[in-house]
């Protein structure tokens, strides 16, 4: 088998798998809600309303494109684009499994293993905010617009302590490499960044804290706050590119569980069991994928709302220097030996 | 270098996704626009006034606060890297540039520039 | 292949600078600054510099664009009636002026770098399989150790600097009622 044809066999099995989860998530934030809410959610089409995702694509599709008056045609097109790119991009470089063989190659389960992922990452996922501006912006509407500032206000604000918190795993391992950062955690469970006590806790929750306001979920969710800004920055969007934001959200969302898996988790590692077969890491990598996938919808339907000047003093105040400590001390702490 | 052909790949195949799906939605759905559905929403009372207002302050100076902050992480990346042969020096260095901009974090909080208000 | 990748890029790279020219409306100049620096991103990293090629998308694309994005925003620049067209750009007056002089003056230096031109070259450290971000890390934490604190103070000036503009702004205009403030340079300023 030539080499491009793995190459290609790859992309497909990773983009056939992301965009699966993205429409497996748009019924299960349905299904989960209705589960918390003591009712029974979609059911109707296909056994258990499984095949829901499938008809509300279809139906996206032939529905009326409304462009509001008013409104930039081109960036109003180009905005669901932008929102929706970046996060595929960013799967590129996600470490599923360790080494698999496919037709006689020896090949990883990644599209691309740079030397500098966890940058890359970071970098092409920081650009989802364009989407957002711009698709508030050109909408011609005070909600939209509103909408989009808010939700690229708080996006920049949460991205320090992000890439400060992803720093203490940084630090911790040497490299930015995701499939050394992973490999570097293999052995027992004690291995995984989380328990790397006192600082791994801190970090993993700053992350968690900060991947659920990168995405603009509930108890976040000041981009799309119903009572005060109807839909936010796409109040104005239907049909096809209504959904194409959702497509970006669901997206950006398994990009995020996926590194809270490979920082601090471990990635696909099998506590005490090294070298497990690749399609056992993969579940295990899924699995744990999934939970923090489940914990943004039960969040959503746990916590109430915060206020948005709360939520700028979370991040500016509480989250950065907290953050900003906790890298120093991982410093500190790893040279005076404590992690060896 | 040959890594980084996957990842233009990756963006030719999710470019042309997203491209594809706002074409297919723009030509097969059906075209009925009347003034009332073209109008910006408004919660059922005439559209009073368009958003081209100038922003507030607050916005900008998030961003440019953002920008420093920033800059300074492009410095801390290459310092967790390889930090471990760096040893105390590592911390000492980064200790007195991590000094030096909580000075300016806290002129920031003294001044209100993190308060939303 | 290299070499025609970087000719693709570079062409990329001008062709969206004009753009920031010549655009109607700041906001597609903000868009083709975005693209240019792309294509920019992109010849680093066929050049080999993986880590300048991460930081110029993460610092320039991520975050100083969006503040222009938000400068412009801000100021509200742009007629109302232009918001309203397509995609378009134009090139008449001053804009044409220094549209035309940039691509005359590029492509003298085409021209005549073309009787120097060499093969493209990629970083050599990256062709031996040496890292930039390695290299870079360990002269800029010894060697330059003192630029990079300096480099701390430069970022503290900015920031009193930035705070000090704000708030003369703040107190003038109250903020908070935006619609009604006047016009005022500080914003400008400090961009």
């Amino acid at each position: 088998m030539p080499l491009p044809l793995v190459w290609l066999i790859k992309v497909v099995l990773i983009y056939g798998g992301l965009i699966t989860v993205a429409a497996a998530m748009s019924l299960a934030e349905r299904k989960v809600s209705a589960w918390i809410q003591w009712r029974v959610g979609p059911n109707r089409v296909g056994p258990w309303g499984l095949l829901q995702p499938v008809a509300d694509g279809v139906k996206f599709i032939f529905k009326e494109e409304l462009v509001p008056e008013g409104a930039n045609q081109t960036l109003f097109r180009l905005a669901p684009i932008l929102s929706a790119v970046p996060p595929m991009l960013a799967v590129a470089v996600i470490p599923f499994a360790g080494e698999v063989s496919i037709g006689g190659h020896v090949t990883t389960l990644s599209i691309a293993d740079l030397d500098i992922s966890t940058l890359y990452v970071v970098a092409i996922g920081g650009l989802g905010i364009y989407g957002v501006i711009l698709g508030g912006w050109s909408s011609n509407s005070k909600y939209s617009l509103l909408g989009g500032l808010r939700a690229s206000a708080q996006m920049v604000s949460y991205e320090l302590s992000l890439l400060l918190s992803i720093l203490v795993v940084v630090v911790l391992s040497g490299t930015l490499d995701l499939r050394q950062i992973v490999n570097d955690q293999a052995g027992p469970i004690f291995a995984w960044n989380i328990f790397a006590l006192p600082v791994g806790p801190i970090a993993f929750l700053l992350f968690v804290i900060a991947t659920f306001a990168e995405t603009n979920r509930h108890p976040f969710d000041f981009a799309e706050c119903e009572p005060e800004l109807v839909g936010g920055f796409h109040t104005e969007y239907s049909s096809m590119k209504f959904a194409l934001f959702f497509l970006g959200e669901y997206c950006a969302m398994t990009v995020m569980a996926c590194l809270t898996t490979v920082f601090f988790l471990g990635g696909g590692n099998i506590p005490w069991w090294p070298d497990a077969p690749w399609l056992l890491e993969l579940t295990c990598f899924l699995s744990k994928m999934g939970f923090f996938l489940f914990l943004f919808l039960w969040v959503r339907w746990t916590l109430p709302r915060f206020r948005f000047d709360q939520l700028m003093a979370l991040g500016w105040k509480v989250m950065l220097p907290i953050a900003i400590a906790n890298v120093f001390v991982t410093g500190a702490l790893l040279s005076l030996g404590w992690f060896a | 270098m040959n890594e980084y052909i996957g990842i233009a790949v990756s963006f030719l195949l999710a470019g042309g996704v997203a491209g594809a799906m706002v074409f297919l939605g723009s030509t097969l759905g059906k075209k009925n626009p009347t003034p009332e559905k073209l109008a910006p929403f408004e919660c059922g009372k005439e559209p009073f006034a368009i958003p081209m207002g100038r922003l507030a302050i607050k916005f900008y100076l998030t961003a440019i606060l953002f920008i420093l902050f920033d800059v300074e992480l492009v410095f801390l990346y290459p310092w967790a890297v390889v930090y471990r042969s760096l040893g105390f020096l590592g911390l000492t260095e980064m200790g007195i540039f991590l000094v030096v901009l909580m000075v300016g974090y806290i002129y920031a909080w003294r001044n209100g520039a993190l308060d939303w208000n | 292949m290299a070499d025609t990748l970087f000719y693709i890029l570079a062409a990329g790279t001008l062709a969206c600078g004009m753009g920031v020219v010549t655009a109607r409306m700041p906001l597609f100049s903000v868009l083709s600054l975005l693209g240019s620096l792309f294509c920019l991103s992109a010849i680093y990293l066929l050049s080999g510099f993986q880590f300048l090629a991460a930081t110029q998308l993460l610092v320039y694309a991520g975050a100083i664009m969006v503040l222009f994005l938000f400068v412009i925003m801000l100021l509200n620049l742009g007629d109302e009636a232009e918001l309203q067209g397509h995609l378009g750009f134009s090139l008449s007056g001053k804009k044409g002026l220094i549209a035309g002089a940039t691509a005359l003056s590029l492509g003298l230096v085409g021209v005549v770098g073309a009787g120097y031109s060499t093969p493209f070259v990629a970083n050599p450290a990256y062709e031996r399989g040496v890292d930039d971000l390695n290299a870079l890390a360990t002269v800029l934490f010894s060697r330059y150790a003192l630029p990079f604190e300096a480099a701390s103070l430069l970022l503290l000036a900015t920031m009193i600097g930035v705070i000090t503009l704000a708030k003369r702004q703040r107190t003038t205009d109250a903020g908070a009622h935006p619609q009604s403030a006047p016009p005022s340079t500080d914003g400008e300023t400090a961009a």
